[in-house]
């Protein structure tokens, strides 16, 4: 309940906050929204020396649109993807995701940035990015990098991000108005995290045919997944409930899915099932209306 | 370390010095007082701390008081209007959307913004938006006769309009 | 006034965050506590080094309990204190439990106490104490605990505590003679009561006053002071217990922990006021738990449906310190008869201590246990007959031509369990009727055949409320014409300061608005016993109904002689006294209260003043009950269990305030709820909490709860002048009896839903089994 001694800065500039992090290194750690890791200080489960409070930089709370491209800054709130009349404009899907987060006030406050480094194993976005192919601009002393979603989530609790580096910006390409994306969410009981989270994404011609799925996953491992040999199974066939059902049985064989204390390994596989062929299916029907 | 802040505290301006740690809602509670936020976990869940940050609801135990400098903060005191309550006020009181108190001004803070953001809310649309406040007392309710009442009020509707979602 | 849904008054400082909490008392010169805690559920204190964290910026001192005699007191060892009489017990060993052990028997007990000027730096002192443990074997379920070779809790004590019989008729004839014999175990999960506020206690040594002015969240505040004042040798006047206000109880907040009697011990020697609030994760993990509980019932059971008898093994987790004896499992067999009539039977049980943290009640007290044990059962009979579950109770319910009706219990305070005046087949059909039952039926038939798995459940209540041994009030009307209502007991949300109030205004006949009721604090009354056991309307009210009515008697007598008339001329209505018929000739209560200080006309009447105080002695308990009915349709490939509909159908005799009675028993189902879906206090084998915060741990929120049809029945009780009865512990009893014969019955019955929770995840593994 009580976090330990640390100390405070708060720079006015992303140079200054490189330059910050750079200097204090292992010491330090980078406060966005604060909605994991304040938590994680009152518990007393990490005790960082430093923290650098990016909410200073205006230029990472930016919401725009080039080049067919949605750009978010890291420390826009969930609230503001939720109701930002850009996001809801130009990717709705975005904006009913981040309706799912937590809860009103916390969604005040916690950041994209934050959620996508912090890639917690059961957090909403992460599938989300994974299946819609978003890129992770980061910020270091040494320059700018992209990283692609395909290689930024590594492991439990674990990034692409390096050292000295700070997530600015996600960009994330528009969806085209022929393709219909869907997340749903199983919610813990307890945590309200998702015990199964599935975010699917495609392009089904008027024919009924698939010509490209994505599917993100997250809560049923380390880090959000996507769902690729799913993908394979559809792209190229009539996008129909039996070829569905039989891709959603592909999704979870391979995973390497653990249980807790709540839902055991065989629930969660079992869950995981059935909310992707349940997703890929809502996909269906939205694709079908469009069609109409 | 201590830092020196500036923060208007229910439209009144507050200059103090704190330590980085020190959580807004100890700074409310311990430096300034004001003791009707209230504390009631450890993992940012049980909503009782929530309070109004720069007109939106924010749960003050995970936020630090340096991070709510230059900020403009409404907390439970400050709801009333000279002696008057607030419309969201007399409803909870007028549909028993209380019993302990504990969770109370956290769920009328929470309310404040709900009736804000969705001035006609279902039934359905309010449960969603409580999603983070915990009630262990009244089964919930109370607290959404309590906050549909309210609307009704804020709207300048007549009051009952919404059959009740609970036998009285 | 009375049955009339007036407005709290206890809101106006609740909704404007007014309220005084104890973590909200700040006194000059405050100091912060926090403990240092075991991390182990068994082991030896070898060492405590504190010399690191004496150092530590902020703190002041650090206790480990050899610092002064009375550090090695024992908390009392009977908590009940309203238990008048512990009937069936045959057996009872229980282990002392002191206030710094030397040996830690669960995660999370009290090992030192650092004293600092901030909760940080307080925290920052625990983490710097060291301590060196010889870790021992852990014992973390009862299973584990009744075995020979089990590791003992408690050196020189066993682990099965206390053991009970009881049984009437002829138990082996009835299952001679049935044709059916259904047996289940049963069980049910350990909770966390989870009120939103912590536990907390303040405390300052008052030296200009020689008091001990306490600030605690316990709902025993006599319990408190009376203690305090045994270890310190004192008067109970010279410790001053305030227990108000208290955000939520729920049974938890009913026992002493051992940080209720640190704290004041403490501020007593340092003479600087001191303030602990318990974080959720310890409350999570040190405080007090329900305690896990397993039923082995067989029933006897007649073709058509009839009950022969039933034979009850109850085995109770009460965790590493007993301080109940068996209440709960007393409470369990008092009410488990519910609606209906067994004719033999036999119980035996035990109580078994592990490496957890004490046991105690929460909200229902072995009263869900109860009615989750007769409903399962019933339905059982029902499956094993083929009959509808209904018509499975209508062949075994009590009539009303059976009242005055003895169920072959005895209840807490010796009396045999006896319910009168109760229509219990009228709570079922009407129930039956506002859920459309039978058309529900019909229904479910087809929807089973769109593949849809819709499955309805009952279930009947009853709760024993109004346990004595007795409460007080002592009412006072002042020269303003203020009425003053004081009493022995405190709330955590009960809505005395209301009820009460109505209750003295119309006794009195005065103004609601004039009359303020104070509780909570021991220097109100000199003897109370606090809140708990759904114990206060009917005691405190029916105490309040008498002094009022006392006090009315002493105006009358005072205003007849002054305005010259026959007291039975004298009506009251809204403080003003008036003959009737002449309505010129009154006198305002005020005048009369300043009167009655110095007219010699009172040596009669007891003295100046228009005072009284009385006490109010229930013969027995009172018996309200209900019936709920549920129907829930179940998502097979996610065990998902939805609710489309909840009648809940109750008695609570006549109601003081409808309105806090929907509340009471809204927020009751809620607690249901969760017992039913998910909450579960859970440990591994080593001892350790596996749901130590809000993460894990599940309490309903807003959009769990369903909508609730509720009607209302009113059997009134010939038990007390008010006729009322008690509610507060009726909400939780059916939910979890009721949802878990819905599942069952929308998995087509094949599987048996036997433990709560019912989890998805159980539910999914139910489905895997068929």
């Amino acid at each position: 309940m009580f976090p330990a001694p640390f100390d405070y800065h708060k720079p006015a500039a992303l140079s200054e906050a490189v330059e910050m992090l750079t200097a204090l290194g292992d010491d330090a750690k980078l406060l966005a929204g604060g909605q994991s890791l304040i938590p994680a200080l009152k518990l007393r489960l990490t005790s960082p020396q430093h923290l650098i409070d990016l909410s200073g930089i205006a230029e990472l709370s930016q919401i725009g649109v080039e080049d067919n491209t949605l750009i978010v800054g890291a420390m826009v709130t969930h609230w503001q993807v939720e109701s930002s009349p850009v996001v809801r404009n130009a990717l709705p899907y975005l904006s009913k995701v981040a309706a799912l987060i937590a809860d009103p006030q916390v969604r005040n406050r916690g950041t994209i940035g934050g959620s996508v480094v912090n890639s917690d194993p059961a957090a909403d976005y992460p599938a989300s990015i994974v299946a819609l192919n978003a890129e992770m601009v980061c910020v270091s002393s040494s320059g700018t990098r992209v990283v692609a979603a395909a290689d930024w989530f590594q492991g439990l609790m674990t990034t692409a991000i390096e050292d000295g580096e700070i997530l600015t910006q996600i960009r994330i390409p528009l969806l085209a108005s022929n393709v219909a994306a869907t997340y749903l969410k199983l919610p813990h009981p307890a945590s309200r995290f998702a015990v199964v989270g599935v975010a699917a994404i495609a392009q089904v011609t008027p024919s009924g045919q698939c010509v490209d799925a994505r599917i993100g996953i997250t809560g049923v491992g380390a880090n959000a997944i996507r769902g690729l040999q799913v993908e394979k199974f559809l792209v190229g066939h009539p996008f129909e409930e039996r070829r569905i059902a039989d891709a959603s049985n592909l999704a979870c064989e391979s995973l390497n899915i653990e249980g807790d204390m709540h839902f055991s390994a065989q629930d969660k596989q079992e869950l995981c099932r059935v909310y992707v062929r349940r997703a890929l299916m809502q996909v269906k029907q939205t694709a079908a209306m469009r069609s109409v | 370390m201590k830092h020196a802040i500036k923060i208007r505290v229910n439209g009144q301006d507050r200059s103090a010095e704190v330590e980085s740690r020190l959580l807004l809602v100890h700074f409310l509670r311990d430096v300034l007082a004001l003791t009707g936020t209230h504390v009631g976990c450890d993992t940012t869940q049980c909503g009782a701390c929530t309070i109004s940050l720069d007109g939106q609801a924010v749960k003050s135990c995970t936020i630090f008081t340096v991070q709510a400098n230059n900020a403009d903060i409404v907390t439970i005191e400050g709801l009333a209007a000279n002696e008057k309550l607030h419309p969201i006020q007399e409803a909870f009181r007028a549909h028993h959307g209380l019993q302990c108190g504990f969770c109370t001004p956290g769920m009328i803070m929470a309310a404040k913004q709900l009736l804000e953001r969705y001035p006609d809310p279902t039934p359905e649309e309010i449960r969603h938006q409580l999603d983070g406040n915990i009630c262990r007392c009244t089964g919930y309710h109370g607290i959404i006769k309590a906050i549909e009442a309210a609307a009704d009020s804020m709207a300048g509707k007549p009051i009952s309009r919404h059959a009740g979602t609970a036998a009285s | 006034m009375l049955g009339r849904s007036v407005r709290r008054k206890e809101d106006e400082r609740f909704i404007t965050g007014a309220g005084l909490y104890v973590e909200d008392v700040q006194l000059p010169g405050m100091l912060y506590v926090s403990f240092v805690r075991s991390v182990h559920a068994h082991a030896i204190v070898r060492r405590v080094d504190a010399g690191r964290a004496r150092q530590v910026p902020g703190v002041v001192t650090v206790i480990t309990g050899d610092e002064w005699p009375e550090l090695s007191s024992r908390l009392p060892e009977l908590n009940g204190s309203v238990t008048l009489v512990s009937p069936y017990i045959d057996s009872l060993k229980v282990a002392p439990h002191h206030l710094f052990p030397k040996k830690v028997c669960y995660v999370g007990e009290q090992i030192a106490a650092v004293i600092a000027e901030s909760p940080y730096a307080a925290v920052d002192g625990v983490d710097a104490v060291e301590v060196e443990y010889e870790a021992l074997p852990v014992v973390a379920s009862w299973r584990d605990a009744v075995k020979p070779d089990a590791p003992r809790v408690h050196t020189g004590f066993d682990n099965i505590v206390a053991h009970l019989k009881h049984g009437f008729g002829d138990i082996d004839a009835a299952f001679r003679e049935a044709d059916v014999v259904v047996e289940r175990t049963l069980e049910t999960q350990s909770l966390k009561s989870m009120a939103i506020e912590c536990r907390a206690v303040a405390a300052q040594w008052e030296r200009a006053t020689g008091t001990l002015n306490v600030w605690s969240t316990c709902q025993f505040h006599y319990m408190l002071r009376n203690t305090l004042a045994g270890i310190l040798g004192m008067p109970a006047e010279s410790v001053r217990v305030i227990a108000r206000d208290i955000g939520g109880g729920f049974g938890l907040k009913g026992v002493l922990h051992a940080e209720d009697v640190i704290v004041p011990l403490i501020a007593r020697r340092l003479g600087r006021p001191l303030r602990w609030a318990e974080t959720r994760m310890e409350h999570m993990t040190a405080s007090n738990h329900s305690g896990n509980q397993a039923n082995k019932v067989r029933v006897a059971a007649k073709r058509d449906g009839t009950i022969l008898g039933m034979d009850l093994e109850m085995h109770k987790e009460i965790g590493a310190y007993d301080h109940f004896d068996m209440m709960l499992q007393i409470n369990t067999i008092n009410h488990l008869t519910t609606h209906y009539k067994i004719p033999n039977m036999r119980i035996e049980g035990w109580a078994v201590s592990t490496n957890t943290s004490p046991g105690s009640p929460y909200r229902g007290a072995g009263r869900v246990e109860a009615v989750f044990t007769m409903d399962r059962m019933l339905d059982a009979v029902a499956g094993a007959t083929g009959l509808d579950p209904i018509e499975v109770r209508l062949k075994n319910i009590v009539m009303p031509e059976d009242m005055p009706y003895r169920n072959g219990m005895v209840y807490r305070d010796g009396v045999p369990v006896t319910y009168e005046n109760i229509d219990f087949p009228l709570l079922l059909d009407t129930a039956r009727k506002r859920a459309d039952y039978d058309g529900w039926r019909e229904r479910q038939k087809e929807l089973r055949g769109a593949g849809r798995s819709i499955g309805i459940g009952i279930s009947s209540y009853v709760e024993g409320g109004g346990l004595g041994p007795c409460e007080g009030a002592s009412i006072k009307i002042d020269e303003a014409g203020r009425v003053t209502v004081k009493i022995g007991v405190n709330s955590q949300g009960q809505s005395h300061e209301t009820t009460l109030a109505q209750v003295c205004s119309a006794a009195l006949g005065v103004k609601i608005d004039d009359v303020r009721v104070l509780g909570g604090d021991t220097s109100l009354m000199n003897v109370g016993f606090g809140t708990g056991a759904s114990r206060v309307a009917v005691n405190s009210g029916n105490a309040v109904h008498k002094a009022a009515i006392e006090v009315r008697r002493k105006a009358v007598a005072l205003a007849a002689r002054i305005l010259g008339c026959a007291e039975s001329e004298i009506e009251i209505n809204d403080g003003v006294l008036s003959v009737i018929g002449a309505r010129q000739n009154q006198i305002g209560i005020a005048e009369l209260a300043g009167r009655s200080i110095r007219d010699r006309g009172m040596a009669e009447l007891g003295g100046p003043g228009l005072v009284a105080t009385e006490f109010f002695y229930p013969k027995t308990v009172t018996w309200a009950s209900g019936v709920n009915i549920v129907v829930v349709e179940v998502d097979r490939e996610t065990g998902k269990v939805d609710i489309l509909k909840y009648v809940f159908v109750h008695d609570c005799g006549l109601p003081l305030n409808p309105l806090v009675v929907d509340g009471q028993i809204s927020g009751g189902f809620a607690q249901g709820l969760g017992i039913a879906l998910g909450e579960c206090n859970a440990y591994d084998q080593e001892g350790q909490v596996r749901s130590g915060t809000l993460m894990d741990y599940f309490v309903p929120r807003a959009s769990d709860i369903p909508d609730l049809d509720v009607e209302h029945l009113r059997f009134p009780t010939p038990d007390n002048p008010l006729g009322i009865k008690s509610v507060g512990e009726s909400g939780p009893n059916s939910p979890p009896a009721a949802i878990a014969a819905a599942i069952e019955d929308a998995l087509d019955g094949d599987v048996q839903i036997t433990r709560l929770p019912v989890t998805m995840s159980s539910v999914l593994e139910a489905i895997r089994s068929q």
